[in-house]
């Protein structure tokens, strides 16, 4: 808690007034225990004897920011993790081959909060 | 030694960036703790411009102190948290190792690149300055905050390079080059504007001037001349100008204010028809919206955005356009059910929507929040604080320093080289006198103190400015059954189907904390979210980190990188991202703060 002196008050900072007196910001008279935010531009205020203004410790809120976690997956198992895909095949020679076909296949995904992703392969039979 | 400062940058570890403003690509010198390295200068509201050396243990007060002692090119300045009320005239490579305000405000400063210097910022919050890049070298920013002390104050900015930095209040102009003689790659990539009026002027050099992934929030956007292009930017409640002539004063209003030779267009295809209408069609607005980015709150400076942000996906440099990154908002309000705390953790304070203060402004008071769950995919990249506090940041409401409890008395012996505090009246030590709420740092072969006044010294045992916030993590624990005892104090989580506990009926993904040993009913499927995991220390403004030999994912107890035992980095220490699948964070405001 810190007495703030006029022309310290800065903006959107909350203030307390104490001491038995008021004081004046902004054109508004405040009597103690009562308190003002700071305005940007007007850094005075005018006290009464006997009047002080304290700044006002405060919490506004706070967040988790979070950054899209792509090399080190969490443990905890949750539906909708793609985890990785393989298409392995088996070449059968007894069965006729069409040489020089291709074959596409593609896919996407989305999930929640992460970025989207797709995948298409080509392969053609040589 | 005891610890000073927990600095995150130190001997061995990486810059945050290049001293041209470009990718880190060097190491902060190696150098015992009271030595400065070769390549970086510390400054620290506790530092001594008269008996600081610049080390990570005797640092300078000042950076203008700091600028003059070490001009040298590619010099690094390195700079602790808390408030600088000074004025930063010339150019330098500043870096703000925590949440560190530079606030200029009536000191006419300015902040700019000379013959020889760059000016180049990293986490650096700027209030009131004046930014201009005069000659042939770099000006860069990045993850900083440019602050007018009013709307579109004379504040204003022109960078190279302006990277992940939110502006605010003030008018910033962007042009594309010097003289012509020197090529230079001006970029504005995913950063944030509100409140701001934005210029764009002198393309004449034609010479890449672009803009990426950056939000522009109620701003008003001047184009004297065009960018060479503008892509995947997202603009709101924005006045548009084009014009080939400045016109001074710029706009102190905004919207829903529309100044005058200004237009508020309802789309990109209004805004590129008239930008195409008064200068062809050169620049193309590719991959932009109009529309609502869905910030956090705004209101107290959180412009983080939603998880629905339209912003999110908006990928080109990143995977979101804007400063920042998405995240889970902490709303203060003055009801339980409208915010994110747990109004029975609460002690001392009194909430009100977007404010929580102390009741009784001489005792300390804390709150906690409720169950915060993640999801897959995310670790935590950092845990912003909002608040406004006069004398410190704004963002530090709880810097005291751990203070030993034996008290050191004239004649005592002190242990050197260790931090103390003076207490009770005031004292002589090594030739000079100290008054109580000041601190000093022993020095080798002086080992006592005398008294004046009756001054005590307490040995501070960890860093002021560090205890910021605390949090505790784990990924869940066993499954509970219906009609189990619960244990009074845990929080739990509904993974599946419906239970009711105490009158209320909780679906999956909700939870709630046990407030007796009753056991709830229903056949849902519940799991200990949070039991007696410790809370640890952490900072805001960096990456909550661990060094946890073991695995910081199963929810075993991890020191956090506000730990004053916390070592970072370095060889044979891994640290970890946290990615933990429930999270609760617990903040302290502390009155008995040591006045910076």
């Amino acid at each position: 808690m810190y007495n703030i002196i006029s022309g310290d008050i800065q903006y959107n900072v909350l203030y307390l007034v104490s001491g038995t007196q008021s004081v004046t910001y902004n054109g508004t008279i405040y009597s103690e225990g009562q308190t003002f935010r700071g305005i940007a531009g007007i850094d005075t205020y005018m006290p009464e004897i006997g009047a002080a203004v304290v700044e006002v410790l405060e919490l506004a809120g706070g967040a988790i920011e979070y950054a899209l976690n792509q090399l080190d997956r969490p443990r905890f198992s949750e539906k909708l993790i793609f985890r990785g895909m393989a298409i392995e095949f088996g070449i059968n020679k007894i069965d006729d081959r069409d040489y020089g076909e291709t074959t596409t296949l593609t896919g996407s995904a989305i999930e929640l909060d992460t970025v989207a992703f797709s995948f298409a392969i080509t392969e053609t039979r040589l | 030694m005891s610890a000073t400062y927990n600095w995150t940058y130190k001997a061995g570890t990486m810059f945050p960036l290049r001293y041209d403003g470009g990718p880190a690509n060097d190491y902060i010198a190696e150098s015992a703790d009271d030595v400065r390295p070769s390549n970086a200068i510390y400054i620290a509201l506790f530092g001594n411009d008269t008996t600081g050396n610049g080390s990570r243990q005797y640092p300078l007060r000042t950076i203008a102190a700091a600028f003059a002692a070490y001009p040298g090119f590619r010099n690094m300045f390195i700079v602790a948290s808390g408030v600088y009320r000074e004025a930063v005239n010339g150019g330098m490579l500043l870096v703000g190792d925590g949440d560190v305000v530079i606030d200029g405000t009536g000191l006419n400063p300015y902040f700019f690149t000379s013959t020889g210097n760059f000016c180049v910022s990293y986490n650096i919050r700027f209030r009131g300055f004046v930014f201009f890049n005069t000659v042939d070298y770099t000006s860069s920013h990045t993850n900083s905050i440019f602050e007018g002390v009013s709307p579109g104050s004379p504040g204003y900015g022109n960078a190279n390079l302006l990277q992940k930095s939110i502006v605010l209040n003030t008018t910033v102009f962007f042009d594309g080059g010097d003289s012509g003689n020197n090529i230079q790659f001006n970029q504005i990539i995913n950063n944030t504007f509100s409140g701001s009026n934005v210029v764009f002027q002198n393309n004449v050099y034609n010479q890449q001037l672009g803009v990426n992934t950056c939000i522009f929030y109620q701003c008003n956007i001047y184009f004297a001349s065009i960018p060479n292009f503008i892509d995947y930017c997202l603009f709101y409640q924005c006045n548009f100008r084009f014009d080939t002539s400045i016109v001074n004063p710029f706009p102190a209003t905004f919207y829903p204010n529309v100044p005058p030779g200004f237009t508020q267009y309802a789309n990109i295809a209004a805004l590129q028809a008239a930008c195409n209408s008064a200068y062809g069609s050169s620049l193309v607005f590719t991959n932009c919206q109009m529309t609502d980015p869905l910030f956090n709150n705004p209101a107290i400076g959180d412009y983080s955005l939603a998880f629905a942000s339209p912003a999110k996906n908006m990928s080109y440099q990143g995977t979101y356009a804007g400063a920042e990154s998405i995240a889970y908002p902490v709303k203060v309000s003055a009801t339980e059910t409208g915010g994110s705390f747990d109004f029975s953790s609460i002690v001392n304070l009194s909430v009100t929507n977007n404010s929580v203060t102390l009741t009784d402004p001489t005792q300390n008071g804390s709150i906690k929040t409720k169950l915060i769950v993640n999801s897959s995919g995310r670790q935590i990249e950092k845990l912003p604080i909002y608040a406004y506090n006069a004398d410190r940041n704004g963002q530090y409401i709880d810097s005291i320093a751990d203070l030993s409890a034996t008290y050191m008395n004239a004649g005592d012996t002190l242990d050197t080289p260790v931090p103390y505090l003076v207490e009770n009246g005031a004292l002589s030590y090594n030739g000079n006198s100290y008054q109580p709420g000041e601190r000093l740092t022993t020095v080798t072969g002086i080992t006592t103190f005398s008294s004046v006044n009756g001054g005590t010294l307490r040995e501070i045992t960890e860093a002021p400015q560090r205890h910021t916030i605390m949090a505790r993590f784990s990924d869940g624990g066993a499954i509970v059954n219906a009609g189990s005892a619960l244990i009074d104090g845990y929080w739990y989580y509904i993974s599946a189907g419906s239970v009711s506990y105490n009158g209320i009926v909780y679906n999956t993904g909700s939870s709630f904390k046990a407030v007796n040993t009753t056991p709830f009913s229903g056949t849902g499927t519940v799991i200990i979210a949070l039991g007696t995991e410790a809370f640890q220390h952490y900072e805001p403004g960096i990456q909550p980190t661990s060094n946890n030999e073991g695995d910081s994912r199963l929810g075993t107890i991890i020191r956090g990188n506000g730990d004053p035992a916390y070592v970072r980095g370095g060889y044979n220490i891994q640290e970890f991202p946290i990615n933990s699948r429930f999270i609760q964070l617990y903040y302290i405001i502390n009155v008995n703060n040591l006045k910076p």
